[in-house]
């Protein structure tokens, strides 16, 4: 039997965390996602990029971290993560701050990859 | 009767103008606290960075402690004049002024 073509969808964060329910419902939409075999990836930007800090401490206000559940994405075979460097750089964010297994990407590296992709998911 | 208001904002200013619309209406006397996602605002980097600095000089401004260890802030980095308070701090702030005012 012959699989249907994997689908390239694209996760795009564009919320800080806590602020609002959005970061931690993309996440746990990105790991449901991972079992149906898709052709996957996900893209950081604007106040999205500040889910990627290390030091978050989510239980100060009763919260889970967001970095520690974006930690999970390896163990799903999440590979393909991407940063935009304009949105690090406007927030004063450098790429040492964030996980190095993140590619970082330029604002027209990141309106290409949007244009490969079967399926765009805005969070 | 003169009152004093106390201001708070709760969203990130590289993404929303209310930080500015909220400056823009402040009183001398009133005070300022960021809180949620408004904690953002005390980063250097913030697009409204002369219009708070400004306002440090002759308001007070605090940032919810909390809000800012969550979210994986290093306070160090903070704007000049922006303090850290704690939720215990806040609430004594909303019973010394006169008045509270939401920014959304």
């Amino acid at each position: 039997m012959n699989l249907p073509t994997p689908k390239k969808l694209l996760f795009v964060l564009r919320q800080a965390p806590y602020g609002s329910s959005l970061a931690k419902e993309a996440l746990d939409a990105v790991l449901a996602t991972s079992v149906y075999e898709q052709d996957l990836s996900v893209v950081f930007i604007d106040d999205g990029v500040f889910q990627l800090l290390q030091k978050q401490d989510g239980s100060a206000i009763g919260m889970k971290s967001i970095s520690k559940a974006l930690s999970a994405f390896a163990l799903y075979d999440i590979d393909q993560l991407f940063v935009c460097a304009d949105s690090l750089h406007e927030r004063g964010i450098s790429p040492e701050d964030i996980p190095s297994t993140i590619t970082v990407l330029n604002s027209s590296d990141i309106k290409n990859l949007f244009q490969q992709q079967h399926h765009l998911l805005s969070f | 009767m003169v009152t004093s208001v106390l201001h708070t904002v709760n969203k990130s200013p590289f993404t929303s103008t209310l930080l500015e619309q909220c400056i823009r209406r402040m009183s001398v006397g009133d005070c300022i606290v960021l809180m949620e996602d408004g904690v953002y605002a005390a980063l250097p980097s913030q697009p409204f960075t002369e219009q708070l600095k400004h306002l440090a000089e002759r308001s007070s401004c605090y940032v919810i402690e909390n809000d800012c260890i969550a979210r994986g802030l290093d306070s160090s980095q903070f704007l000049d004049g922006i303090n850290l308070i704690s939720i215990e701090g806040f609430v004594e702030l909303t019973v010394k002024h006169t008045a509270s005012h939401s920014w959304y």
